[in-house]
């Protein structure tokens, strides 16, 4: 877009510096899941869900649940979907337990419990950066319909693997708890850290602050954490805080501002917004638009799309918030539909199967066919009532 | 004759007894297969896919690679304890990859006689009928180049204890 100068240079670097909040709310993100997997936080909550499961496959089910939901609320979908699932494998893997059940839990959650704060999805900060609604604006209408789809993901999974979960494992839960927590004190200061970083994000929501620079300010202060207990790896932080990322997400932006440039969003949404006539159709249509979006080109790209094309259309006043709000909802949840969600995913699946791994990709899209029409259903259903 | 069975760690025990109870295991060579399936693993790098850019830290895939062979020789050990006597020999294998093409490898490159396996790996008795075969059983029948005998595992309805 840049080099074929339809984007100019300068409007490139002028859309880049408007996004500085999204910036560095994803360099805190990184940072601060960085840090608390270096005190061990991540491999000491899953070792607490199994210490605490007392030898029940399903009830530890049940807990790789909750610690999912508290994770991806309070750290991101991210954290829960990149570092909490390969403990969670691991652990699994070592108890003798089938392993599919708990991975695809804590992939689905991730998601799921996505739109309980602001915070909990980089996807909500984009919409956020746009529409600014308060806390109390994002709460009434998405706190509720948080809940209600967590519940349907944890009873549909929980009669669905009923069988596959009705097994006993013995787990010497004292050693693990040790061995997961490499220096305790390290350990202490990072989790009261956390806490406090949770409530500031709560606080910052609440007072519209730039939830970038809590991010951040939460990640650095975690590093000096680290630093001052002689614990921070920087490859190890590295691996966590992904430059590639940052050059994905900025190329995005471009991209989509080129394409916003050329109408083309704006031709999108507009079509969206011809199908909307009132608050629950506005809902109806948001979540629609952003779910069968999300699986084709990924959801970051299409709340992006939605966000940009919003402006050039012509939607009422008084549909707009249930639109993005509908839009928000599809982004967060509608890539639980297939694993699928992108064409650079698309890819993999090809280039792994060449490796000769087999990925059960019908079991992903048996779930997800059977869990996700429920939520994105009962998600509408509440929030297209918080708009009446 | 040489017997390949294929275990994964769920009921070994009740496999042997069963398998006892067919075939007479004395004057046999026994061979226990464990093999680790990848399919888990690369449905979570599917997952983690959709984030881009930040491939697993190698402390963690060594924790995974950890928690793989701590798996596989648990359940080999306990295997190998359960045949103990059974068979004239009794041997172990692990592998990891697709079960069920697995352990079709494994009976052409062994010769071996007879390949046994569990109908499903299930916690409870799955009735006779279209879904009672799991995948590895489908794939072994359909490709083993030796005779395929198929263990119905009567297992107890109740979670066992373990």
């Amino acid at each position: 877009m840049v080099v074929t100068f339809i984007v100019p240079l300068p409007t490139a670097l002028y859309s880049l510096l408007a996004q500085w909040n999204v910036f560095l709310f994803f360099f805190g993100m990184m940072l601060i899941a960085a840090i608390a997997d270096l005190a061990g936080f991540f491999d000491w909550a899953g070792t607490l869900a199994a210490a605490a499961s007392r030898g029940s496959g399903r009830l530890l089910l049940l807990n790789v649940f909750v610690v999912g939901i508290l994770i991806s609320t309070f750290l991101s979908n991210d954290a829960t979907a990149l570092i909490l699932t390969p403990v969670v494998y691991a652990i699994v893997t070592r108890l003798g337990l089938p392993v599919l059940p708990y991975l695809f839990a804590t992939t689905f959650i991730a998601d799921t419990a996505s739109m309980t704060l602001p915070i909990s999805n980089p996807i909500n900060i984009l919409m956020i950066e746009r529409l600014k609604p308060s806390l109390g604006t994002y709460a009434s209408h998405l706190l509720l319909a948080s809940l209600l789809v967590i519940v349907i993901n944890v009873a549909v999974f929980a009669f669905v693997f009923r069988r596959t979960t009705a097994r006993r494992f013995r787990f010497d839960w004292r050693p693990a708890l040790k061995e997961a927590v490499p220096d305790a004190r390290f350990f202490r200061s990072t989790g009261i850290a956390l806490a406090l970083i949770a409530s500031l994000y709560v606080t910052a929501s609440a007072e519209r602050w730039p939830l970038g620079l809590v991010a951040t300010a939460g990640g650095l202060g975690l590093a000096l954490i680290a630093r001052l207990h002689g614990r921070l790896a920087i490859p190890r932080v590295r691996q966590h805080v992904s430059g590639s990322l940052f050059l994905f997400i900025a190329g995005l932006f471009i991209l989509v501002r080129g394409v916003e440039d050329t109408g083309l969003t704006a031709a999108l949404v507009g079509g969206l917004a011809q199908l909307v006539h009132g608050p629950v159709t506005a809902v109806v249509v948001g979540i629609a638009g952003t779910t069968i979006g999300a699986n084709l080109i990924n959801n970051v790209p299409m709340m992006l799309v939605v966000l940009s094309g919003l402006p050039g259309t012509h939607l009422a006043a008084g549909v707009q918030q249930p639109f993005v709000f509908g839009a928000l909802v599809g982004a967060d949840l509608g890539p639980n539909l297939t694993p699928v969600g992108s064409l650079s995913t698309m890819l993999w699946l090809l280039i792994v199967r060449r490796r000769g791994i087999d990925v059960s990709t019908l079991d992903y899209l048996r779930l997800g066919a059977l869990v996700t029409p429920g939520m994105l259903l009962g998600a509408a259903i509440t929030l297209a009532l918080t708009f009446r | 004759m040489r017997i390949l069975l294929g275990i994964d760690g769920n009921d070994t025990k009740g496999l042997l007894n069963e398998l006892a109870t067919l075939v007479p295991l004395e004057e046999q060579e026994l061979l226990l297969a464990y093999i680790h399936d990848t399919g888990a693993r690369g449905e979570m790098d599917l997952i983690r896919g959709r984030f881009p850019g930040r491939p697993l830290p190698v402390d963690r895939l060594d924790r995974i690679g950890a928690a793989e062979r701590a798996r596989a020789d648990g359940i080999l050990e306990d295997g190998e304890r359960a045949a103990h006597g059974l068979a004239r020999t009794v041997g172990v294998h692990v592998d990891a990859g697709e079960p069920g093409r697995v352990l079709v490898t494994i009976a052409t490159e062994r010769q071996v006689d007879l390949v046994v396996v569990g109908a499903r790996s299930e916690t409870t008795t799955v009735p006779a009928g279209p879904r009672s075969l799991g995948h590895t059983a489908r794939f072994v029948v359909d490709h083993s180049p030796s005779p395929v005998l198929l263990l119905r595992h009567s297992l107890d309805a109740s979670p066992k204890r373990g």
